[in-house]
């Protein structure tokens, strides 16, 4: 018996690492069509006063993925997930957002997930740089229900006009903080536990018997560039990508690529309709998603004359 | 497979939506000043629309030293206001009323030129028995001078009676640009009431935060305003001393040194490229700046005026460069307004890129004719500028013989970068 557990000990530890690190695929690759994660955000900021509400939608039309939806392991393909934002001007150069977020699964109703705030601060004056700098910082807060882990993503973004053309880069870094703990045991036979899905928490999962697995950076990256010649409509092409925990990069298969063609359509003073087909790239992204994202600016609201 | 849109969902998206439009109602309906007080305000000088300062803050448009470029034009101003209300007016009064202040000045009445049918000046001499009212109009927040306001005067006597009614037109003065006329000035009906109705301008502002002024229509009345002979007697004597102007025009060339140090900022510090000429009596400047938004007229509410901010110019490169023209009087270096220009844009190889028609823009330290438009290439250009010589009349001796040709001139080699600000 001794030498059995001898001989069998290491192969239970790669079976189990291996599942464990199929898991944490699993539950961080197999995330909701997060519509908000579908967006290049660009240097410039809502004025001072301004605000501007918003609707995210995003449809997964095919996708060979599952992912877990309030404790279910569901299907992708046909995932809805929709967003309701509102962006306030605090100053010219910062701006800060609320968000909440909701998703339908197949066969499911429609259900809040998650609430997100945040804060844009652009740096200096355009053209000062060789890229006009801008800082994201973000914070999610899902239901428990949905997710036991909340999110803190920052992005820098880098944005830069070239002729008619603007480039705009977000490297994103992202951190999961999770209460869950794995119970382990010193036979390291216990499989691990994928946390319920969001894939953009990054490395939202738990690791057998060794760590919080909220605690792990992740990364990815959106970018963009976008024709802006003229005002109607204005086409571009964008990229994004999850690589997964920092340091211990998912192969690229797992990962999360896409391409999106996009065009803004601004029919109606002060309105924004970006459209946007998403198609993955890599076995572990969803193979179409469409996405939508109609924005309003309401022009200055604050008082504009004092009392002399 | 695409989910079913069952019923539950439709109610917890509707809730969603309702939510959101709530919010974004209120958002709307906030009211843009709470605490603007309405409705007319008693002063020692008479009473008027309630005071507000309009806005005068650090933004994209203005940094702090820039603003206070605005304020010593404004300073410059005030001082000749103080300069003709103690050396030329019989009677006079000033008042805080709406976004501006204003000041009446009755004068011995002034000759004056204008530009005749034939497009020659003419010389008008007063009428016996007139006298010239004057009204000045300054910004209530960096004072200086509110050009193309349209403003109506009425003389009303203590019955209520209105005696005299008519538009007062902007008018070049040498010292204290006014709107004004010459009038008969009833002695005989004791002290009278000028009630004067000024609607907010029509023209385009620059500056996301400044630009949003001038939207309503102010009411003055001046009242017990008593203009005696003796009065108009005694200032007509001072006036007709030698270098009696002297004083006043200093301070008109202080306003016009304090433009000029504006216009060497934006030259240097803000636009892509900016140059000036002198031709005739008129200083020509232009600048070239990227795109930019601006506010424009959007009809009337009941409040007022409405205006749009341009976010068109923040959100493309259909419009890729933006241009900016000025005139000055060569006598005190003071802007021209009512002079719309025409520019002839080139290339370095002397083709015609365009020919554009600038608005008149507000601007929160430097006014000029400005519009966005676009370029095919960043490069030198020249700029060849046309416009018509002033409609307004030129007050005063020294005034009469100036502006008697338009304004052509020509800026070769300005910089043009092409993008948006």
């Amino acid at each position: 018996m001794h030498a059995l557990r001898t001989t069998l000990r290491p192969a239970l530890r790669r079976a189990t690492a291996t599942l464990g690190a199929c898991a944490i695929a699993a539950a961080t690759l197999a995330a909701p069509a997060a519509a908000q994660r579908y967006r290049v955000y660009q240097w410039d900021t809502p004025m001072a006063g301004w605000a501007e509400p918003a609707l995210w939608n995003a449809v997964v039309a095919k996708s060979n993925l599952d992912y877990s939806h309030f404790g279910k392991t569901v299907s992708e393909q046909g995932v809805t997930a929709h967003s309701a934002e509102f962006e306030y001007g605090l100053s010219d150069r910062f701006s800060g957002a609320v968000y909440a977020d909701f998703e339908s699964a197949p066969g499911l109703p429609l259900r809040y997930t998650a609430a997100r705030v945040e804060t844009r601060y652009r740096f200096g004056d355009r053209y000062q740089r060789i890229f006009d700098p801008a800082i994201y910082v973000e914070y999610s807060i899902p239901r428990a229900k949905y997710d036991a882990a909340q999110d803190l993503e920052a992005r820098l973004i880098l944005q830069r006009d070239l002729s008619d053309f603007r480039l705009v880069l977000n490297p994103i870094v992202g951190r999961t903080f999770s209460n869950e703990k794995s119970s382990s045991s010193s036979g390291g036979g216990s499989t691990s536990s994928g946390s319920s899905g969001s894939a953009e928490h990054g490395g939202g999962s738990e690791m057998v018997g060794t760590e919080h697995a909220g605690s792990r950076l992740s990364g990815g990256f959106a970018g963009g560039l976008y024709w802006r010649r003229y005002h109607l409509v204005q086409p571009g092409i964008e990229y994004y990508n999850q690589i997964g925990p920092l340091g211990q990069v998912l192969a690229l298969r797992d990962q999360r690529h896409a391409l999106v063609p996009t065009v803004d359509l601004r029919f109606i003073p002060g309105l924004d309709w970006n459209l946007g087909l998403v198609v993955g790239l890599t076995p572990g992204s969803d193979k179409y998603t469409v996405k939508s994202v109609l924005s309003y600016e309401f022009q200055t609201i604050r008082p504009a004359n004092r009392a002399p | 497979m695409p989910t079913k849109f069952t019923t539950a969902r439709a109610a917890a998206l509707a809730r969603t939506l309702a939510g959101l439009a709530c919010l974004s109602t209120a958002a709307a309906c906030i009211i843009r000043n709470p605490n603007l007080p309405h409705g007319m305000r008693v002063t020692e000088a008479g009473r008027g629309s309630a005071p507000s300062l309009p806005p005068f803050e650090v933004s994209d448009e203005a940094t702090a030293q820039q603003l206070e470029r605005a304020r010593d034009q404004g300073n410059a101003v005030r001082q000749e206001l103080d300069w003709v209300r103690a050396h030329q007016a019989a009677a006079s009064a000033e008042m805080a009323v709406g976004e501006y202040r204003v000041a009446y000045t009755v004068t011995p009445a002034l000759s004056y030129a204008e530009p005749g049918a034939d497009g020659r000046l003419v010389r008008h001499d007063p009428a016996p028995g007139e006298v010239h009212l004057g009204i000045a109009i300054r910004d209530a927040a960096d004072g200086r001078v509110v050009p193309g306001l349209t403003v109506r005067a009425s003389l009303v006597d203590a019955t209520g009676r209105v005696l005299d009614t008519r538009p007062l037109p902007f008018g070049y003065y040498p010292v204290l640009h006014r709107y004004g006329d010459n009038l008969r000035w009833p002695m005989d009906a004791g002290p009278l009431t000028i009630r004067l109705e000024i609607a907010p301008p029509t023209y385009w502002r620059h500056d996301p935060s400044n630009g949003d002024r001038f939207r309503d229509s102010t009411t003055v009345e001046f009242t017990n305003v008593a203009v005696t002979p003796a009065a108009l007697a005694r200032v007509a004597q001072a006036a007709a001393e030698p270098g009696a102007d002297t004083a006043g025009l200093t301070l008109a060339m202080n306003e016009g040194a304090a433009l000029g140090r504006s216009l060497n900022e934006m030259a240097n510090n803000v636009a892509v490229s900016g140059g000036a000429t002198r031709a005739g009596d008129y200083i020509a400047y232009v600048a070239f700046e990227r795109s930019e938004a601006y506010w424009e007229p959007n009809g009337h509410t009941p409040d007022g005026l409405s205006l749009r901010y341009t976010i068109e110019a923040d959100e493309s490169l259909a419009h890729n460069a933006h241009l900016e023209i000025g005139m000055r009087d060569t006598l005190t270096g003071r802007f021209l307004p009512g002079m719309p220009p025409q520019a002839t844009i080139l290339d370095a190889q002397g083709r015609v890129v365009g020919t554009y028609e600038p608005h008149f823009m507000w601007h929160p330290w430097i006014h000029h004719f400005g519009m966005n438009f676009r370029i095919p290439h960043s490069g030198h250009y020249t700029v060849r500028v046309h416009a018509d010589m002033p409609r307004y009349r030129r007050y005063g001796r020294l005034a009469e013989t100036m502006f008697a040709a338009p304004l052509d001139a020509e800026i070769p080699n300005l910089k043009i970068v092409t993008g948006q600000k």
